[in-house]
């Protein structure tokens, strides 16, 4: 009897039940449909990265004095700004803007973009502020372009966007004041073989990446990876001065 | 039987709420920025995104009301920010949204395009 008096009930409350589910489900579902890539990119499959780079020139690389001359000038056309003493930048349309703390340039994130960590990725994929984890180049040395040595903590950030960047795997990559031949630019055509990024059409194994949402729980590792990886790089130029420093003394 | 009722009860009531409030706003698409991103912008990226922002919102049913006063507060508490968001993200669940929506989104891309690397290739691109 007790049981007949609860039957329906029991098929109301699996019923509602079903419901929430498969609404929860479509729900999911919609959210997770993703921008259709651009068909004619020519993208790597999904999970390398197509890579190319990019870089902010400095004055003092292309004129004997710190003012522009026109071989820098040119260049800031062609690479949208340049790096004036000052932390001032020389932007393509001829204006001076002020980088306030930054050493090289800031980023569409709002934030100062960092050599060989810094990503422009297509913001209809990625929020700013997003990281990328390429695993193979965690522990790669590379050779910063303030003469610092940064141990890579194998983690990129999303900090800048580019009309040309686009698609889910589409990155470029900033290399301070590298450009791609320089042989001192890791990720450059003269680079390693290990980091190397030029080739937008070589989609090797050392691209594969997978990103870790600014809300994930991984998040905040991952973040502090590469603030300990940029800092250590900072303290290593430190002790080694200090090490000629006391050599010199001596 | 009193208590089995109970505990699939609790188990639909639980299902409910997770399917009302299990939103994964950090996957694309991104039609609004979250606070983080928001927070990190240079002055003027903030000032052109709330100001472009804030006629958008309005054309969806559940901010209708909201004033440039309201998004100008919720900048600066995250709480309020993620409140609108929150009702942006389940209104744009429905396929009649998408203009409305993309719209929305549009403002953040501009947004950020102003501090992009603008170099030829970019600027080509984006002509």
């Amino acid at each position: 009897m007790q049981k007949r008096k609860f039957a329906p009930i029991l098929f109301l409350i699996l019923g509602l039940s079903l419901v929430a589910s498969s609404d929860s489900q479509a729900r999911s579902k919609s959210r997770k449909k993703k921008p259709a890539q651009h068909a004619s990119s020519g993208l790597c499959p999904q999970g390398i990265a197509t890579t190319t780079m990019y870089f902010v020139p400095h004055v003092k690389d292309y004129c004997s004095s710190s003012q522009p001359c026109k071989a820098f000038k040119n260049e800031v056309k062609l690479q949208g700004a340049g790096t004036l003493p000052g932390n001032k930048i020389l932007t393509y349309t001829g204006a001076i803007l002020n980088l306030g703390s930054c050493k090289t340039a800031i980023g569409a994130s709002g934030k100062c973009l960092t050599p060989f960590i810094s990503v422009a990725a297509d913001p209809r994929f990625y929020s700013m502020g997003d990281i990328i984890s390429m695993p193979a180049l965690k522990g790669k040395k590379i050779r910063m372009p303030d003469g610092t040595t940064m141990i890579h903590p194998g983690y990129l950030v999303v900090d800048d966007t580019g009309g040309a960047i686009k698609g889910a795997n589409r990155f470029d990559f900033f290399t301070g004041s590298y450009n791609m031949t320089d042989s001192k630019n890791a990720f450059g055509v003269n680079g390693p073989d290990d980091t190397k990024m030029s080739g937008k059409k070589e989609c090797v194994a050392r691209k594969a990446f997978t990103v870790v949402r600014r809300s994930s729980a991984q998040y905040g590792t991952a973040l502090a990876s590469i603030e300990d990886a940029v800092n250590d790089s900072q303290n290593l130029m430190y002790a080694s001065n200090q090490g000629s420093d006391a050599g010199g003394s001596r | 039987m009193k208590n089995f009722i109970l505990l699939i009860l609790l188990f639909v009531i639980g299902g409910i709420a997770k399917a009302g409030t299990d939103k994964s706003l950090s996957e694309p698409p991104f039609w609004m920025s979250s606070y983080d991103e928001f927070n990190d912008l240079q002055d003027q990226q903030k000032k052109f995104y709330l100001q472009h922002l804030e006629p958008e919102l309005t054309k969806v049913p559940a901010l209708r009301d909201l004033s440039s006063r309201d998004l100008r507060q919720a900048a600066n508490w995250y709480k309020s920010w993620d409140q609108i968001r929150n009702k942006l993200y389940k209104y744009c669940e429905s396929n009649d949204a998408k203009k409305t929506c993309e719209g929305i989104a549009d403002v953040r891309l501009k947004a950020l395009d102003l501090m992009a690397n603008q170099s030829k290739v970019n600027r080509d691109s984006a002509e």
